[in-house]
């Protein structure tokens, strides 16, 4: 159950991260 | 009476923030030597050379993520360990996994969410390095996170450098702020010790622990970084938390304080005192407006009382009546429109329409809102607002001089549509599963309400509780847990996104077919945006929750 509920933790801010590459690639990238 | 302390508080707060949000401005985004100069040195010589500014938005977003991520690892580790660690002078147990994986999420996301009670399950060292600790640095992220994106609208090249942010959000605005509230309170009588609990014999003989330890600490910078948790479980309602009136308003104002100066910091960073007062404006109408309908719907007497032989002028029902009779429903609002979560009375035993208040107040999540994120929440409301507006009247949707496009749109409306996706989605499976049915206290709208108010927080960050629900179990922690840490960083990741997008535009000049942003026309369109996307998605909730419990005690059918 600890490691568990410390990889769910983890998941989720590689969930997060996954979400600032989708964006940077849709194009909110300055030049 | 009754209104004085609500006027007092407000109009104090609102006067303070203007210098503070000047010097927020200052302490964020001076370039000039001296002290912050030396901060960031100090900072660079951490970060091995590494720390300059950043042009890319998404850096600045993967910094802060790394960042937060190390943070909850650290603190979870530490509260399943913690009866090995030093400063466990009352030898306190380990925390279960589910709760320390709902704690740790909880206090990285600056929520504060409390499925435990912390005199009962927390060491001297939990409270300390782990709580007080995220207390600080996920207030901090919240004010980096608003200083990127303001650089971002002024035109700069740079977004920044994320832990040179946390630095200076850190060590000059959250730091000297919690010293002198903790100062204040100490002086009102709040406990500040490093000793295990005191021990003292009763009139009857009897033995009594009383718990203590470093309280005005942990209160200072759990108010002046709306964080809201509490040192012990009762929250500000204990008399060590909150000894006096004094005290009282002394963390009432913390509450609401950095939350207003923000709205200044980011006026003084775009150059744009005009935009920042439409946006203070449309933020302070919401804010009295919810202070002034729970202050008046409080004044009935609770169904609770009714029939029995006792006189009731109003709602005494859970308050602590040392801090005066207008100071619970003040509170209820100021903790839960700025997503700290405190709580100086008991939530579930506010009147039905009263309750009603600080869910509006999580709903909407922009009357000031939390520390950083509140301004936040607000810009993709003005995006959306800039865009209809502009369809409307045929106007170019422009805002400080750079074009809306779709694609700011899409982010901006992604951003507004997780948080509600978070509360209903969350209220739908546990209203109909025993996951939440079996751990509420009342059946009908007051059982709803305990759920949807469970769920309001966590999505708002918010942390305050409606208490009643039995809510230290594996799914209540799990869910709410996740559901905190998305809905912390997705609304900052989003708008981050915009103004990297923004930022890349060229900035136009002002014509005859620019829609203005910084006049009375465009605070009334940006109320009705907020009002009608944020709070009508909401309405169903509230109907089958607090107006069906209203209308149940005026047809005399009274409360479950």
């Amino acid at each position: 159950m600890w490691f568990v509920m410390l990889f769910l933790g983890l998941a989720v801010f590689a969930a997060l991260a996954s979400l600032v590459v989708a964006c940077e690639r849709l194009g909110g990238i300055p030049p | 009476m009754m209104w004085t302390l609500p006027i007092l508080v407000i109009l104090g707060c609102a006067l303070l923030s203007i210098p503070l949000g000047w010097y927020m401005a200052w302490a964020m985004n001076s370039d000039a030597p001296g002290v912050p100069g030396r901060l960031d040195s100090f900072v660079a010589r951490l970060g091995g050379g590494r720390c300059g500014d950043s042009p890319r938005w998404h850096r600045y977003a993967m910094s802060m993520l790394v960042f937060n991520a190390v943070m909850f690892s650290v603190v979870f580790v530490i509260f399943t360990t913690q009866t090995w660690l030093p400063l466990n002078p009352d030898g306190k147990k380990n925390m279960s996994a589910d709760l320390a994986y709902n704690t740790a999420a909880s206090f990285t996301s600056n929520t504060n969410l409390q499925h435990y009670s912390g005199e009962q399950q927390l060491s001297c060292f939990s409270q300390l390095f782990a709580i007080m600790w995220l207390q600080f640095v996920s207030a901090a992220t919240g004010i980096a996170a608003l200083a990127a994106l303001c650089r971002g609208l002024s035109g700069k090249p740079a977004i920044g450098n994320f832990y040179r942010d946390l630095a200076r959000a850190t060590v000059l605005v959250l730091l000297p702020l919690a010293a002198i509230v903790a100062l204040g309170l100490v002086l009102c009588g709040t406990p500040m010790t490093l000793q295990g609990s005191a021990v003292a014999t009763t009139l009857e003989g009897l033995t009594q622990t009383i718990s203590r330890g470093p309280v005005a600490a942990v209160v200072a910078i759990k108010q002046i970084g709306t964080n809201g948790g509490g040192y012990f479980g009762p929250n500000s309602t204990h008399p060590f938390e909150n000894p006096n009136f004094v005290s009282n308003i002394i963390q009432n104002a913390s509450i609401i304080l950095i939350p207003m100066a923000a709205v200044w910091m980011f006026g003084r960073i775009v150059g744009s005192w005009k935009q920042a007062a439409v946006v203070f404006a449309v933020m302070g109408v919401l804010y009295a407006g919810l202070v002034g309908t729970a202050v008046v719907t409080e004044q009935a007497p609770t169904a609770a009382l009714a029939g029995l032989p006792v006189q009731e002028a109003m709602n005494l029902e859970g308050k602590e009546l040392r801090f005066g009779s207008s100071a619970g429903p003040l509170w209820a609002v100021s903790t839960t429109a700025t997503s700290n979560g405190s709580v100086n009375a008991m939530h579930d035993s506010l009147n039905p329409l009263t309750g009603m208040m600080p869910m509006i107040g999580m709903w909407l999540n922009v009357a000031f809102g939390g520390v950083g994120v509140g301004f936040i929440n607000m810009f993709l409301y003005i995006i959306t607002a800039v865009f209809i507006a502009g369809m409307m009247v045929g106007r170019t949707p422009e805002y400080l001089g750079k074009k809306i496009e779709a694609r700011e749109m899409k982010f901006a409306l992604l951003a507004l549509l997780a948080h509600p996706l978070f509360i209903l989605g969350g209220v739908a499976i546990f209203a109909a599963t025993p996951w939440g049915q079996s751990t509420t206290q009342d059946p009908g709208p007051h059982g709803l309400s305990e759920i949807v108010y469970e769920f309001s927080s966590a999505a708002a960050n918010n942390g305050s509780g409606f208490e009643g629900l039995g809510d230290n179990t594996p799914p209540w922690n799990i869910a709410t847990g996740t559901v905190m840490l998305l809905a912390r960083f997705i609304p900052i990741i989003l708008p981050l996104a915009i103004a990297g997008s923004l930022a890349s535009k060229k900035r136009l000049a002002e014509s005859a077919g620019t829609f203005r942003t910084d006049g009375v026309f465009f605070g009334v369109i940006l109320t009705g945006v907020v009002l009608i996307i944020g709070a009508l998605l909401f309405l169903p909730l509230g109907v089958l929750g607090p107006v069906a419990e209203h209308l149940a005690v005026i047809r005399g059918s009274g409360v479950p």
